[in-house]
């Protein structure tokens, strides 16, 4: 991963700092943008820098706004206030015809009366104000090409209504990406798939973004699918911005309650830590750092078993109930005697746990986040 | 699935009624166009093609028929040019008051057709309200006598009363395109112009073909507005065919017009149909 934004966050300790590092300008910039429809705010000033090349995840629940956002970028709304910025080009009056970017829809919205090869060339027969006209043996070359990379060249004659949904999200795919637009747009492309074909179109559109190295905003309401296809995750909540960076922190050093809990699950310590009750969980190690934070994100999966001899933050925990999971188990456990319940995944092949049992985690797993 | 006997009874009354309502009708006028009359009006029943010999021979038939066809295209495309424009505006421009104006539209449809026609012949009567408003403002000095009895004041009425039958069709396919398909083409860098012409019309000729076949084949039968506004030179195939039945007692000449009306409108209706599945989606 070398297109990382060099403007993440990143956590030092129990501050959090914006390196902020304008060496070369960001190639899409959002800023303070603010829309609402009558008295119904949908996305309050929010900023967001993304690089050349990067694939950026707007991640939220419905409502959060992350579809408004993205058809603001599109041109089929305008903002009320702030400016986008894409390549050095101020953008977010021009009409959707006038940018150079493209766009998957969550329901294909291919031409029903169109051909695949006629779907496909749409983009480049119309061309944009000032590119050069193409030749239609151009066309057809780039037409295959494009769907030589979504493997869908033996359906070239086909009407696109005859296609499964996986087939129609290929063509849509193939139909923007033939126009080498500098910005691709997806809107919970593979929200309307099953499982198993929605990975496989994560892997391809994983592979698409490195070959064809075009900037890509990803819409999705899934988390796994934002940790997956990623670079940068941005969740939004309820219209504004909640914390943008790569997967990794996202997901190991969240910065509010919300985050935390969006994505992935997660034991919040409250009031066990802030009411010096360590004593009462054992020999835990409590770090010095947690006083004076409220909150402490600690993953399920970063809690061990341990034996009795174990010096490092080891506790007693009475397991309550269990959940196979496939590659896991989740345990819910009881301990200390403000009976905190504890969340712990193990990776067990589901054998009964019973009884009590001694655990331990590693202090710099606890991760402090904001109340939100 | 369903037994036979369920099948059996379900299906009974719809045979009745399509066999005595539909086909012995259509076979008794083919017979009747077969036979001829006698010198001293009576129906003799030979088979014979005289009717249709007339029909050929007299330069008069094939003048009214022509004539006919001529009207039901000028009304079939003005009620196009009227009703699109309109179906377009409502299904893309007009959120709020899309309810009520497509209600307006349909309203005409509930007034009987005789109302209409007289309303016409109320406007454009040499007495009637056009006239007097055109001498009042002195624009003329004495009723235009064109307005009223005429192949105009034809093609007036049954634009007027056959515009909602186009609308319906045309307003029905642009409602029903999907509008993430004009945001996908405008995406690919189509404006709005473009859009309209690769994938607003397009996919709004089914609608079209609908809605023109309405309003070309009733007009092309009526003989109502003819009889009310059209006078003698605006008067249409039907007409004819309701004279020979009424006062002229030919009644083989007219089922041969009418067995030739039916043959073009069904020749129509099905080019029309194979343009339709072409035209529809992929």
């Amino acid at each position: 991963m070398n297109r990382r934004d060099p403007r993440q966050s990143k956590h030092l300790g129990m501050t959090t700092i914006h390196e902020v590092n304008v060496t070369n300008t960001p190639f899409l910039r959002i800023q303070t943008i603010s829309k609402s429809f009558g008295a119904r705010t949908v996305l309050q000033s929010i900023s967001l820098d993304i690089c050349r090349g990067e694939f950026v995840t707007i991640l939220g629940e419905s409502g959060s706004g992350k579809t408004s956002l993205l058809r603001l970028l599109a041109g089929f709304s305008h903002p009320d206030q702030g400016e986008i910025w894409l390549d050095g080009q101020r953008i977010d009056s021009l009409a959707p015809f006038e940018r150079p970017i493209n766009t998957v829809f969550q329901q294909y919205a291919l031409f029903p009366h169109l051909s695949v090869f006629d779907n496909v060339a749409y983009g480049l027969r119309i061309r944009r104000n000032g590119m050069p006209k193409l030749t239609s043996a151009d066309i057809t070359q780039r037409v295959e090409e494009a769907l030589d990379l979504v493997r869908m060249r033996e359906f070239i004659q086909s009407g696109p209504m005859k296609l499964s949904g996986g087939q129609q999200q290929r063509v849509a795919l193939a139909r923007a990406i033939v126009n080498r637009p500098k910005l691709l747009l997806l809107d919970e492309p593979l929200s309307a798939l099953d499982a198993n074909l929605r990975y496989q179109m994560q892997d391809e559109l994983k592979k698409l973004h490195e070959q064809l190295g075009i900037t890509f905003v990803f819409v999705t309401h899934d988390q796994e699918e934002a940790m997956a296809l990623s670079d940068r995750i941005c969740l939004l909540r309820t219209g504004q911005l909640e914390q943008i960076a790569t997967p990794q922190e996202i997901y190991n050093r969240p910065e509010t309650t919300y985050v935390a809990t969006f994505i992935g699950q997660t034991n919040l310590l409250v009031d066990s830590i802030q009411e010096r009750e360590n004593r009462k969980w054992g020999n835990v190690n409590w770090p010095s750092f947690i006083e004076g934070s409220p909150v402490f994100s600690l993953r399920p999966e970063r809690i061990y078993f341990s034996d009795a001899t174990s010096k490092v933050s080891s506790f007693e925990g009475r397991v309550l109930r269990q959940t196979f999971e496939g590659p896991t188990t989740l345990l819910e456990v009881q301990c200390g005697e403000a009976h905190h319940l504890l969340r712990i995944r193990t990776s067990s092949r589901g054998e009964k746990i019973e009884g009590t049992h001694q655990f331990s985690f590693d202090p710099q797993d606890l991760t402090p986040v904001r109340i939100s | 699935m369903y037994t036979k006997g369920y099948k059996t009874s379900i299906s009974l009354l719809p045979l009745l009624w399509v066999s005595i309502l539909l086909f012995l009708p259509y076979v008794l006028i083919l017979c009747t166009s077969f036979w001829s009359v006698s010198s001293d009006q009576v129906l003799v029943h030979t088979w014979d093609f005289s009717s249709y010999q007339q029909l050929v021979t007299n330069p008069m038939y094939g003048k009214v028929l022509f004539r006919s066809a001529k009207i039901a295209g000028t009304v079939t495309l003005l009620a196009l040019f009227l009703a699109y424009p309109l179906a377009y505006f409502l299904s893309f421009h007009c959120e709020k008051q899309q309810k009520w104006l497509y209600q307006l539209v349909i309203l005409p449809l509930w007034v009987s057709y005789l109302v209409r026609g007289y309303a016409w012949k109320t406007i454009l009567g040499g007495d009637g309200v056009l006239n007097g408003f055109l001498q009042y403002m002195h624009i003329t000095n004495e009723p235009l006598e064109f307005l009223l009895y005429s192949p105009f004041a034809v093609v007036l009425t049954l634009t007027h009363i056959y515009t909602p039958f186009v609308f319906l069709p045309v307003y029905a396919a642009l409602a029903h395109i999907p509008k993430n398909l004009l945001e996908a083409s405008h995406d690919l860098g189509a404006s709005h112009f473009n859009t309209f012409w690769k994938v607003i019309f397009p996919l709004s000729i089914p609608g079209i073909l609908t809605g023109s076949t309405f309003a070309f084949v009733l007009t092309l039968g009526d003989f109502l507005a003819p009889q009310m506004v059209g006078g003698a030179s605006g008067m249409m195939i039907s007409n004819v065919v309701v004279s020979l039945f009424g006062a002229a007692y030919n009644w083989p000449l007219g089922s041969a017009i009418a067995m030739v009306i039916l043959l073009l409108v069904v020749t129509l209706l099905s080019v029309v149909n194979r343009y339709e599945k072409k035209w529809s989606m992929k």
